[in-house]
């Protein structure tokens, strides 16, 4: 048998994942700057300003984590680690930090110059970065439940940036597009939040809930099907049209409240109890996700509603805000000092002295730490959701959002300064 | 007749337990019971590395014809778990329950993640190569 191809010790140079860790938070700041200068954005959908907005958080902050954290996960679940090398994953951040700066001024002055540039920047960031993902992926065979997430997920994020780029291509230079948009707004929207984001948080709750928390394992059949039919019901969502696709939908989004309800179960059984502020973001995640759901689903029976209360916004709020990036904020206080604990102690085998007085999890983010984060995140989280009923108080929901995110900065930077501190 | 996967993964849950019931003692301050747990794992534990480290590692080794490769790596991560098996006894002497609940979150993610490589490549792995896989497990429990 050969095992030559297989590379267990491949964790990828700090470098790499702490760098796209490291630069996300900086685009949370860009966009509660937005949102604070650009107050309208929170309600007016096509206002360009709410268009950059949601490009901010989601290309410019969650995607990069998630880069990040699949080119450290990937080894670990498959011994296949992203053949990225140092500079390339710096160009893949250079580009994609760039690209999601030149669409959210694409957006504001529409124009082709900007347009072909942000285009450029997308292209070689994602296309690198995906086409080295696609390579490891198709030497893991049998790929387990994670990785079928994953698969389904990176197969979501290139519909989503596809649809993207021919939606920019219309507004910024009609003239040159060479097809007609295939997929909608309300679709581009929906497979990059319910594809790939939500695909990504199914996979990985599969594996970190019983592995972190002690907590059961989820049913192998639900594990085997659940982000497959999430998946299909969003491919004939999108395909058909009439009240076939509203049934569609609709099916998916009691998919995701039963997933909402599984995983809640889950966590209430882990057995281990200890306070642990990642747990904490995950369930306010699932209840923000399953509330949300709840509006979508009232939208579909009741389409008359939005025009009455902005359920649109509000479903977003929740999904996005309180439901992807609580997951994430959740994970960061676990993965950022697990992966700066791990260089340590790689570094360090060779002397045995210093090993001991190296500092442990808790020391590189703290739980008090940890918990003002969360604190944070939820009244950044009620913040928003009041300013959709108050206006007036959109500046101090930006201002909360921001604090979110510096405090999210700070305390890895923080980390990693402890980090280098015992390098030396 | 159980595999060796489904043998080495359910000890694996059996660690997690007696780690847990130790960790959760410390939490609510109730050392005597802390250091039973602590031992009982600690006990547990080295049971499993040493079925590892003694029969299934070699006879992979053996049937694959390298020493470099998975089981090397797995053999650090066992030394670096014993590093913080150290750290969590030393905290336990001196009753320190925040060094010690650092270090086992610690211990806790470097346990998991390094089970999750046994449980998804390695042992499925093992199976196959193996020449003759029932015997294994059976020098393994053994052991
Ligand atoms: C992970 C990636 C992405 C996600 C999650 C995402 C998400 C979204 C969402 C939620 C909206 C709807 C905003 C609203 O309804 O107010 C939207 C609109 C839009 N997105 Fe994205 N997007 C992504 C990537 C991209 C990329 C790479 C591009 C272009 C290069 C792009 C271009 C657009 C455009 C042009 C619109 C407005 C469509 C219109 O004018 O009708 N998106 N996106």
């Amino acid at each position: 048998m050969r095992t030559d191809g297989l590379n267990f010790d491949n964790i990828p140079p700090l470098s790499i994942p702490y760098g796209f860790f490291a630069t996300a938070p900086l685009f949370g700041v860009l966009a509660g700057l937005v949102l604070l200068f650009q107050p309208q954005a929170l309600t007016a959908r096509w206002d360009p300003a709410a268009l950059a907005l949601v490009h901010l958080l989601t290309l410019g902050f969650a995607a990069q984590i998630m880069l990040g954290a699949l080119c450290q996960v990937m080894p670990v679940v498959s011994s296949q680690p992203i053949p990225l090398s140092r500079t390339q994953a710096l160009l893949v951040r250079g580009c994609i930090s760039l690209g999601t700066v030149l669409l959210s001024l694409t957006f504001l002055f529409p124009g082709p110059i900007l347009f072909s540039l942000t285009l450029a920047a997308f292209v070689i960031g994602f296309g690198l970065f995906i086409s080295r993902l696609i390579q490891a992926l198709i030497k893991i065979r049998p790929a387990g439940h994670t990785l079928v997430s994953i698969r389904l997920a990176a197969f979501c994020l290139l519909i989503t940036l596809i649809a993207g780029v021919i939606l920019l291509w219309w507004r910024s230079s009609p003239q040159t597009a060479p097809l007609a948009p295939i997929l909608n707004t309300d679709q581009h929207a929906l497979w990059g939040i319910q594809g790939w984001g939500l695909l990504l948080v199914v996979g990985v709750s599969f594996q970190v809930i019983p592995m972190f928390h002690v907590a059961p394992d989820f049913p192998a059949r639900v594990q085997r099907w659940l982000p497959g039919a999430l998946m299909l019901s969003l491919l004939l969502g999108t395909v058909l049209d009439g009240s076939a696709a509203i049934a569609l939908m609709a099916l998916s989004k009691l998919l995701v409240l039963g997933y909402c309800a599984l995983a809640s179960r889950h966590l209430r059984q882990r057995r281990r109890k200890l306070l642990d502020y990642t747990v904490r973001f995950w369930q306010l995640a699932l209840g923000c996700i399953a509330l949300s759901m709840v509006v979508n689903l009232a939208t579909l029976g009741w389409p008359e509603l939005p025009n009455r209360l902005p359920l649109a916004e509000l479903s977003a709020i929740l999904f996005g805000f309180g439901g992807l990036l609580a997951v994430i904020f959740g994970m960061l206080q676990k993965i950022v000092p697990f992966l700066l604990y791990l260089h340590l102690q790689r570094q360090c085998l060779t002397q045995p002295e210093k090993l001991l007085t190296l500092p442990n999890m808790k020391q590189l983010i703290s739980t008090a730490r940890s918990k003002r984060q969360w604190w944070l995140h939820c009244t950044a989280l009620c913040g928003l959701l009041i300013a959709l009923w108050l206006p007036l108080l959109t500046p101090l929901a930006a201002l909360l959002l921001i604090a979110d995110f510096v405090w999210l900065g700070w305390t890895l930077h923080q980390a990693f300064a402890l980090y280098r501190q015992h390098l030396n | 007749m159980t595999s060796i996967s489904e043998f080495m993964t359910s000890d694996h849950r059996r660690c997690d337990e007696f780690f847990n019931q130790a960790e959760e003692a410390v939490s609510q301050g109730k050392w005597d019971e802390a250091q039973q747990g602590w031992s009982e794992f600690q006990q547990a534990i080295e049971h499993h590395f040493s079925m590892e480290e003694q029969v299934l590692f070699p006879a992979f080794e053996q049937a694959t014809g390298s020493t470099a490769g998975p089981t090397s790596v797995m053999r650090m991560e066992h030394d670096q778990m014993r590093q913080l098996f150290a750290q969590v006894g030393q905290a336990l002497g001196a009753k320190d329950a925040d060094t010690l609940l650092g270090a086992s979150e610690t211990l806790m993610i470097l346990m998991q993640q390094h089970n999750m490589k046994e449980e998804q490549i390695l042992y499925p792995m093992s199976m196959r190569a193996l020449p003759d896989p029932d015997n294994t497990l059976n020098e393994m429990q053994q052991c």
